[in-house]
């Protein structure tokens, strides 16, 4: 069955502002996203011919996990602490960010940063770019009952680190 | 744990989580790009496809190794150019990029001299220029970044053609990658926000003329609609954000917008 064709251009138009998200949520850190973003779009532009017919979102955001991924193995081998590269002190500065919210992202980011990336990579797609789970299971490749499993043990170590109890429902 | 019913999101549990998790949890425009780094982006982008352009039809078994090669390459003359920022000039700075959100953009030159120039590409533009920094991912070359970045910049949509001097409105096909002078107008528009909300929408309103079918009119509304909000006018903002749903009832800025609409506290100020 013919799957309908792509044009780098319109992907590239309406993809550009949640790849540049969701890299950074994935631990891209900031100077580094442009660049990153780069890369994926590269991707994208030599392998818009073999597109496969599935929601251009999902295969643009499974083309920024493996990148991203790809990304914190080489930020490891430099053994750079990526989690801590975090906005300084011009952002800081920014009228619209108080202090109280930066300090909570920070925190937010380390505890992310020390997840498995497979952990991270479902608990961003689906608590903060809101996918369901069934997309997140497609995008990442792996079983929607193994999506679930990474998605409770990230909640788990997220709620720890915050000084939250167990899930509603969870056994203790 | 169910399999067939979702959980909640956590930011949605109120009342159930400490304060900071679900401040943290909170969607922001931290995350998001400004308006000025999607146009840089767009510009490196359109610049490292046009260095690759000529490699395009290679086999498709090219390896990773070899995109990452590619893509070195091109950043590779881009920090180069960067390197001698100061031979290369203004002329090549249209607008600095700020990576960091909404940190003030200096003031863009305007692009009068030799179109020429204006283009050459890095690959053109390079006789100068003797060291190459380390070309990597490595966030650590970012200071050198910013003001290399547009300087190798190039639209592709104008490729092989000299992008016009003189902003004009332009044509009606849609510009995906737009042009320098579309990046630099909006860059301004959103360096104004916070400190002068009104010359922010003064410059939108100048991008909606000027570029009616640009390649940034998702970002300029988004530019816009902050501004009618920090002006206090809500009410226009609100028409404005409806207008954009309607125009755009898929784009991923759909959501931000309801969260400055719906919202305030989280990112706009009165």
């Amino acid at each position: 069955m013919p799957t309908p064709k792509l044009d780098f251009d319109s992907v590239f138009t309406d993809a550009r502002p949640f790849v540049w998200r969701v890299l950074g949520r994935l631990g891209v850190a900031r100077a580094d996203i442009a660049d990153v973003c780069q890369e994926v779009f590269l991707i994208v532009h030599r392998r818009v011919d073999d597109y496969d017919g599935r929601p251009v979102r999902a295969w643009c955001y499974g083309i920024c996990v493996r990148v991203a991924a790809d990304y914190r193995k080489r930020a490891h081998r430099r053994h750079e602490r990526i989690g801590e590269a975090l906005p300084e002190s011009p952002v800081a500065a920014d009228q619209d960010r108080t202090l109280e919210f930066s300090r909570a992202r920070a925190r937010l980011e380390q505890v992310l940063a020390e997840l498995e990336q497979v952990k991270r990579e479902v608990f961003v797609l689906y608590e903060l770019e809101e996918l369901t789970m069934s997309e997140v299971a497609e995008i990442v490749g792996c079983p929607l009952q193994t999506a679930y499993s990474r998605l409770h043990a990230a909640r788990r170590v997220v709620r720890a680190a915050f000084g939250a109890g167990r899930e509603l429902g969870e056994a203790p | 744990m169910t399999i067939d019913r979702e959980p909640p999101r956590l930011r949605t549990l109120k009342g159930e989580l400490p304060d900071e998790l679900l401040l943290a949890l909170q969607d922001t425009d931290d995350d998001n790009a400004t308006p000025a780094e999607l146009a840089a982006l767009v510009a490196q982008v359109s610049g490292a496809l046009r260095q690759t352009s000529g490699e395009v039809k290679r086999p498709r078994s090219s390896s990773r190794a070899s995109l990452l090669r590619r893509r070195v390459a091109g950043v590779a003359l881009t920090f180069a150019l960067g390197a001698t920022a100061g031979v290369v000039g203004s002329s090549a700075v249209f607008f600095a990029i700020s990576s960091k959100s909404e940190q003030p953009l200096p003031s863009p030159v305007p692009p009068k001299k030799s179109p020429s120039a204006r283009l050459s590409t890095a690959a053109s533009a390079l006789p100068e220029v003797n060291t190459t920094p380390e070309p990597s991912l490595d966030g650590r070359a970012a200071s050198a970044r910013p003001a290399a970045r547009e300087s190798a910049q190039v639209p592709a949509r104008n490729q092989g053609a000299e992008p016009s001097p003189e902003p004009s409105p332009e044509s009606s096909s849609r510009a995906a990658v737009g042009s320098r002078d579309e990046f630099a107008l909006l860059a301004r528009a959103q360096a104004a926000l916070a400190p002068n909300p009104g010359l922010a929408l003064a410059l939108a309103s100048d991008h909606e003329r000027k570029f009616p079918n640009g390649a940034l009119v998702q970002e300029r509304e988004l530019v816009a609609i902050n501004a009618l909000l920090r002006l206090g006018r809500r009410a226009e903002a609100s028409a404005r954000a409806a207008r954009f749903h309607r125009q755009f009832p898929t784009s991923v800025h759909g959501r931000r917008i309801d969260v400055l609409i719906g919202s305030e506290p989280s990112g706009v100020r009165k």
